[in-house]
């Protein structure tokens, strides 16, 4: 009697190599009475050899619509960051050089519970957004934003914050992060624009418990 | 869109399943998708519609993102291993349920004969077939048979098209030789058991 199909992550470890003889074993005997699953790993070997994924753009945004839309899924307009606390960890990977930043306050070994910090990704149209955020000990807060396509510095970008109570920051962005001091929590337009041309713009509200992003804003 | 590294792939991972942003993995994803359906048809020799990709990719992703998205959960990236790779196993199992239950003959009608494209025959495939009809004997043994000189022995020849040496060596992440010392000790086996039997 034929075994029940392997299954996917035994399955992708045989083809990647990655297994053990008794893994080896049990795929093989399997494989040696099933031709759909012999199916699948001839396609899946090739397939893993063949794709060049630097030659694959990212799905469009109308492309991801659809799929969320199949599925009724709605795409998040909404985003809720909670200001973390502790020592930077996996997302520093994000943000290369972001522990060597001028007027961090944390480091990685240091007492960084004082001081809580956020840091999220936004894709605007191709352009890659990375801003980091941290809480200072005068109830304001910090920001370094960098701005990237395919991890390589955008260039010819201007960023333009409209505070809600009013008050307006306008800069090209020059060097590799933009660090905007002392800002206040609140609300505030947040716009992205390259060669003149306004690449995407959301809404951030700074709260001191979180900070909500919003895809779009009226 | 670069190959993403392992530490990319875990922050994309944790983003998807305790953010609940899915469509991290759509864009990272799916033109990877659609392009691995369309050319395992290719492979297959089985016309490809525009609705196969569409339907096959949506599939793929319920496999993905279905019950709280579990299969991601439980994926664990250990050395040397991809969550790309991972997709790709996936989408392969999918499109062979998919296959599987395709009738060629009425679909190819559905394609302007130009589209279609003939697989050629080489010689050494013909031999290849000769030597299989003979082994259809006595394929009643191939149970006596260790799983991986069954295996080989399916790959080399009954499967179709049947895999040269070589392809089966990279399928199976053995030796050219490992190989052929397999085929070799497996038919001789099966001859005997043939002869023990009569034939």
């Amino acid at each position: 009697m034929k075994s029940k199909c392997i299954e996917t992550n035994l399955f992708a470890k045989y083809v990647e190599g990655c297994f053990s003889d008794r893994e080896r074993e049990q795929v093989e005997a399997h494989l040696s009475v099933c031709s759909r699953c012999r199916q699948v790993l001839v396609n899946a070997h090739y397939s893993m050899d063949e794709i060049k994924l630097s030659e694959l753009e990212p799905a469009s945004e109308n492309e991801i619509q659809a799929v969320m839309e199949h599925f009724g899924f709605s795409k998040k307009l909404e985003k809720i960051y909670k200001w973390m606390q502790g020592s930077l960890s996996l997302e520093t990977h994000l943000f290369p050089g972001l522990l060597t930043m001028p007027g961090l306050t944390r480091k990685s070994s240091e007492s960084a519970a004082e001081y809580a910090y956020i840091l999220f990704e936004k894709k605007m149209g191709d352009l890659d957004i990375h801003l980091y955020a941290e809480k200072t000990q005068y109830h304001t807060f910090n920001i370094w934003i960098s701005v990237s396509k395919q991890s390589i510095k955008a260039h010819n970008v201007r960023l333009v914050l409209i505070q809600e109570q009013g008050g307006i920051i306008s800069r090209p962005l020059v060097g590799q992060y933009e660090h905007l001091k002392n800002m206040s929590f609140g609300s505030y337009n947040f716009i992205i624009k390259q060669n003149a041309e306004e690449k995407g713009r959301c809404h951030i509200n700074f709260k001191n418990e979180e900070v909500i992003v919003k895809d779009d804003y009226s | 869109m670069k190959k993403l590294t392992v530490e990319e792939e875990k922050l994309l991972l944790k983003n998807c399943i305790e953010n609940d942003e899915k469509e991290l993995i759509v864009r990272q994803y799916k033109r990877l998708i659609d392009s691995i359906i369309y050319k395992q048809f290719k492979r297959n020799g089985i016309p490809c519609l525009q609705d196969d990709i569409e339907d096959i990719g949506n599939d793929v992703f319920v496999k993905i993102f279905e019950k709280n998205c579990k299969r991601l959960r439980l994926y664990k990236p250990e050395k040397g291993r991809s969550l790309a790779n991972w997709i790709i196993m996936i989408t392969s199992q999918t499109v062979a349920d998919f296959t599987h239950k395709i009738d060629i003959a009425k679909r190819e009608k559905q394609i302007p004969i130009e589209e279609l494209i003939e697989n050629p025959c080489e010689q050494a495939q013909e031999k290849k077939l000769e030597s299989r009809e003979s082994l259809r004997l006595i394929t009643g043994y191939l149970k006596c048979l260790s799983p991986d000189q069954r295996l080989i022995l399916q790959l080399y020849f009954f499967d179709d098209p049947p895999k040269s040496l070589e392809d089966i060596a990279k399928l199976t992440n053995r030796t050219k030789q490992a190989v052929y010392n397999i085929k070799h000790r497996a038919v001789k086996r099966l001859k005997q058991l043939f002869t023990i039997n009569g034939y």
